[in-house]
């Protein structure tokens, strides 16, 4: 049986500040080490002191992946000496005397499986390395920008319930949702979440592999993962624990030197931050003001615009996607129809692009103004498809319509006439369409693009079979 | 446990706490550590089965306020840096 | 008395260039024998500054104050008096410091003290030991000996030291000073250079009662930059309070462990007492033998976490830069510290490490709040718990040096108090062949104000304030 498992780094990047220190938390772009001061640089004297906002998060996370919240909040440091880190110890979490999680024994459902959550942390991020000749192994020094040191980060770490490399793309997008509907997590910032994914088939012990960036990378390394693992068995191989790394450009994973021993983190309870108490009230408080959760906007969605659990699961997959959905469905009310344009043709489009949702310029109205125009037959669904990348450029589309005269053409004669022209062109395929539908679907096409698209569809094949049938 | 200070564990000593001893200290330093240990030893006279531990002094800690503060500027930041590229901070290699 | 200075300079009496001048012959007369100060400042921008502060006012409007170099202060060099920071100019102020200056006072320079803290004598500097100004061939205590000196030296009225386990109280002690360990949390650690968070205070030391008092008033308060502050402000300076009707418990067996003159100073002091009208008993502190190895357990656990950020990168001893970061920190920390301070920070690292872990450390914070618990009895019966401060006269320079039990063993009178997070003062109890003796008091946790209000009592019954060395 293969166990999946998930450890997932989530920047907490919409902080205003970082976690132990008022250093503004938007380091992204900024030159080196212009956002630090003596606590997240590691000066003699500094102390740490917790950021309420990133505890008020972590405890809304925590909700929504259904976890036991604790009853203290308490860190721990976990020692270890590397040059990004700025104390020589990370202030995080860990079970043992005097610290505990800030979350454990939670559950998230994926498609009819539960994946148990097993515990989540709240911990600092280390400064960045960068290295003079672009790779670590043949540099003699390392570059570091202490502007990422101190950010806070949550990790969630999950039981090995994942089944499989679908499963593990669709729990890491689900998880993204929630995290952007909470507002913890600005997840289209690069580097914002990051997993470190543990694979186990069975005969073999699990192995490790760390930093995958995305959820689709995840997906990738794991099929990678079980193929190479089941192979290995099956030659004899035995899989023992280990570590590796995942290479994006040659799609596989590359095994990073075995370590002698087990890191001996030392942990302790950290004497400059006094256990912190997280009573139930203060935990209804926060969860009275909570956003909508995904799963519970779903749910709305199918309620409140009658549209499928399929077609709102979809929407909700992406927050910009459901609040567009949302503003749209204020001016257009046929909302199965605003549903199907914006998970089908408009969220592909973008996808194919590699656009994000925030990238679009289209507005709610120039959604539902293109949507009105095909409801009122004056486009065919044809240009409508059209013309939705130039709307998503950020055109009014009827200003489109009007200058490139794409108005449908519903004159059943002109249709006729092109359409009689067409089938004179093409003998053969007009006779093998008596027979055969899908040649109609070909002369069609041919009549489309006669017409430019423009052709209502509906007539064009009445008047095709009408004629088919007259021969 | 008895504790036996010997050169496998001055070793281990150094490895997790990144300070290397010379062979002229070690002597001294074994010597030392084993009557330091022998004095914490003391602590085991007492039954503590029924005691819990003190972590820490102050029962209840303090949060912050999520705003921002300015930082130091750059200059500051690395005046007491002696390696300085384009205002990165220069660490040694990360391969052991 | 402080409030002499102050009111000389407001009235124009003494000038300012007068009053930095004269210190600074004092200085120069006796430093080299007692070596208080590693850093002196500059005296010409001393007394421009002292120019400054008496006009624009404060409760210390132009005083000079000697700060010990564990506390950080903006571009004045912080040495911790180690080799590893010789170099190391803070970009920031400490809380107290800023406290401090808006007061109005003026840092003359910074003292010396035991490499990190770590030591009773003030013999572990990398800048050599400070001397007592009582008896230059022996020690004035530590680690913060060379603030007392100053004290004693007759350089200033007003100086701040730090104490992990007795680090103001030995000194005070050893020099006919004052010196008081606040109760835990009053006074804010940001900017301490860390030795042992949970056990260590910023504390005021001067030559009276009246000046510790007020100077306590400046420093302490709860400060958002340090999470193991209290909510706490004194409402007002500290004044006299008489001592009749006041229930003293004097520690019997602690006072068995002292030297016999010791003693003698010490019954001398209570008869004192008795006279005034406070009740004596005699009691037990119970646990002293077991509160010193627990102390040492905690105190260099914390140590070795503390210390671990000193690598050379960002500041610090960083002669070695080739090789990677294992080779290059370990050589730095391996020549940048004393072998007091690697001795502590190995037996640190040993008792966090996986195994020993519970078999000491969490041992000895057992035994901490047995001690507490211990002491909550006790001060339900009395107010103040009396003792000798130290339980030897000033040792010689080198005689406990080079054994650290016996070094050790100098605390057992004064760690109790950082075990228990109360309050500790020590104030001349009187001489043996010229050198000085202390008695120690200890109070219910916030009882600071009850302390200092004793000591300005007790002071004038005994005479002995306002000592100056005869050096």
């Amino acid at each position: 049986m293969t166990k999946i498992g998930l450890e997932v780094h989530v920047h907490l990047n919409t902080l205003r500040t970082k976690l132990f220190c008022s250093c503004s938390a938007c380091y992204v772009g900024k030159d080196p080490n212009t956002v630090t001061c003596p606590v997240c640089l590691g000066l003699p004297g500094a102390i740490p002191v917790l950021n309420e906002e990133a505890l008020k998060k972590a405890i809304m996370v925590a909700v929504a992946l259904n976890c036991k919240i604790a009853p203290k909040l308490l860190f721990t440091r976990k020692h270890y000496f590397y040059p990004d880190m700025a104390k020589n110890y990370q202030i995080s979490q860990y079970d043992g005397p005097g610290s505990m999680a800030i979350a454990k024994d939670g559950i998230v459902n994926i498609s009819g499986e539960n994946v148990r959550i097993r515990r989540i942390n709240i911990e600092e991020d280390p400064a960045k390395s960068v290295y003079p000749t672009g790779s670590m192994l043949n540099s003699n020094y390392t570059l570091l920008d202490y502007n990422r040191s101190g950010v806070g980060l949550l990790e969630i770490v999950t039981e090995p319930d994942i089944t499989g490399a679908k499963e593990a793309r669709i729990f890491m997008e689900k998880l993204r949702s929630i995290l952007e509907h909470l507002n913890v997590c600005d997840c289209e910032m690069e580097g914002s979440m990051r997993a470190d994914v543990n694979i186990s088939v069975e005969g073999g012990e699990r192995v490790e592999v760390k930093n995958v960036g995305s959820s689709k990378d995840v997906e990738d390394v794991i099929k990678y993962e079980i193929a190479r693992q089941r192979a290995a068995i099956t030659q004899g191989i035995k899989i023992l624990r280990e570590t590796r790394h995942w290479d994006n450009d040659r799609k596989v994973t590359i095994p990073i030197r075995l370590k002698e021993s087990e890191e001996d983190y030392r942990y302790f309870p950290d004497p400059d931050l006094p256990p912190y108490e997280i009573s139930d009230n203060y935990v209804k408080a926060i969860i009275s003001e909570m956003p909508e959760l995904p799963d519970n906007r779903a749910k709305r969605f199918v309620k409140q615009y009658e549209i499928t659990e399929y077609d709102a699961n979809v929407l909700v997959m992406e927050k910009a996607l459901a609040d567009f959905f949302e503003k749209s469905a204020k001016y257009y009310n046929n909302y199965k129809k605003l549903a199907n344009l914006l998970i089908n043709d408009y969220l592909r489009w973008l996808n194919d692009r590699n656009l994000k949702i925030a990238d679009s310029k289209a507005t709610p109205e120039s959604i539902a103004k293109l949507m009105k125009m095909l409801d009122n037959e004056k486009i065919t669904i044809k240009i409508v498809k059209q013309i939705l990348p130039e709307i998503i450029d950020g055109k009014d589309p009827e200003e489109i319509v009007k200058e490139r005269n794409l108005i449908a053409i519903t004159d059943r004669s002109y249709i006729e006439r092109i359409a009689r022209e067409v089938i004179e062109q093409e003998k053969e395929a007009a006779k093998a369409a008596k027979n055969d539908p899908r040649v109609i679907n070909y002369l069609i096409g041919k009549i489309m693009k006669k017409t430019s698209g423009k052709a209502d569809p509906i007539y064009t094949r009445e008047i095709v079979l009408q004629i088919i049938n007259e021969l | 446990m008895k504790v036996i200070v010997d050169d496998n564990l001055i070793k281990r000593l150094e490895r997790l706490a990144l300070i290397e001893i010379k062979d002229v200290e070690k002597e001294d330093l074994k010597k030392d550590l084993n009557e330091i240990i022998e004095f914490f030893n003391k602590i085991d006279e007492l039954d503590l089965s029924k005691t819990e531990p003190l972590f820490h002094p102050i029962e209840s800690g303090k949060l912050r306020n999520n705003v921002e503060s300015p930082s130091l500027n750059r200059e500051e930041a690395l005046s007491n840096v002696k390696r300085k590229e384009n205002g990165y901070i220069i660490g040694p290699s990360t391969v052991e | 008395m402080i409030s002499n200075i102050l009111e000389k300079l407001k009235t124009g009496n003494i000038t300012p260039e007068e009053y930095v001048e004269k210190t600074f012959e004092r200085i120069k007369k006796v430093e080299e024998k007692v070596n208080a100060f590693v850093t002196l400042r500059n005296k010409e921008e001393v007394i421009k500054e002292v120019e400054e502060k008496v006009k624009s006012g404060g409760r210390l409007a132009g005083s000079l104050i000697a700060i010990k170099d564990a506390i950080s202060t903006k571009g004045i060099r912080t040495t911790c008096s180690s080799l590893m920071l010789s170099d190391y100019v803070p970009p920031y102020d400490a809380t107290v410091i800023e406290k401090l200056k808006k007061e109005g006072a003026v840092i003359i320079g910074k003292t010396n003290m035991d490499e990190f803290a770590m030591g009773s004598t003030t013999e572990t500097s990398y800048f050599g030991p400070t001397r007592n100004p009582w008896d230059i061939d022996r020690t004035p205590g530590g680690s913060s000996g060379g603030s007392a000196a100053a004290l004693a030296a007759g350089y200033v009225e007003l100086a701040l030291g730090s104490d992990t386990g007795g680090s103001i109280r030995a000194p005070a002690a050893f020099t006919a000073t004052f010196g008081l360990k606040p109760s835990y949390g009053t006074v804010s650690r940001y900017g301490l250079i860390a030795y042992a968070n949970s056990l260590e205070q910023i504390g005021p030391m001067a030559k009276n009662a009246e000046d510790l008092g007020i100077l306590y008033s400046i420093i302490s308060g709860e400060d958002w930059r340090d999470a193991t502050t209290i909510k706490f402000s004194l409402e007002k300076e500290p004044y006299e309070i008489p001592v009749k009707g006041l229930r003293i418990g004097v520690l019997s067996d602690i006072m068995e462990m002292s030297d016999k003159v010791v003693k003698g100073s010490i019954e001398n002091m209570i008869n004192k007492f008795s006279s005034e009208g406070a009740t004596i008993d005699y009691t037990k502190l119970g646990y002293a033998e077991y509160a010193l190895p627990a102390y040492y357990i905690i105190a260099m656990s914390e140590a070795s976490s503390n210390l671990a950020r000193y690598d050379g990168v960002r500041y610090g001893f960083s002669k070695y830069n080739q090789g990677s970061w294992v080779e290059v920190y370990s050589k730095n920390r391996g020549e940048g510290f004393g072998k007091e301070v690697k001795r502590r920070i190995l037996l640190g690292s040993f008792i966090l490490s996986a195994g020993y872990y519970e078999q000491f450390y969490i041992r000895a914070l057992k035994v901490r709040r047995l001690i507490k618990s211990n002491l909550d009895q006790l001060f339900s019966k009395y107010d103040v718990l009396l003792s000798p401060t130290m339980p030897i006269l000033p040792p010689r320079l080198g005689e406990v040096i080079n054994d650290p039990v016996k070094m050790y063993a100098m605390d057992i009178n004064t760690v109790i108090a950082n075990l228990s997070a109360i309050p500790a003062l020590s104030m001349p109890a009187g001489f043996y062949n010229n050198l000085p003796i202390g008695v120690q008091m200890m109070g219910r946790y916030l009882s600071d104000s009850l302390l200092i209000g004793i000591s300005i009592y007790m002071e004038k019954v005994t005479n002995l304030y306002d000592l100056t060395a005869p050096t």
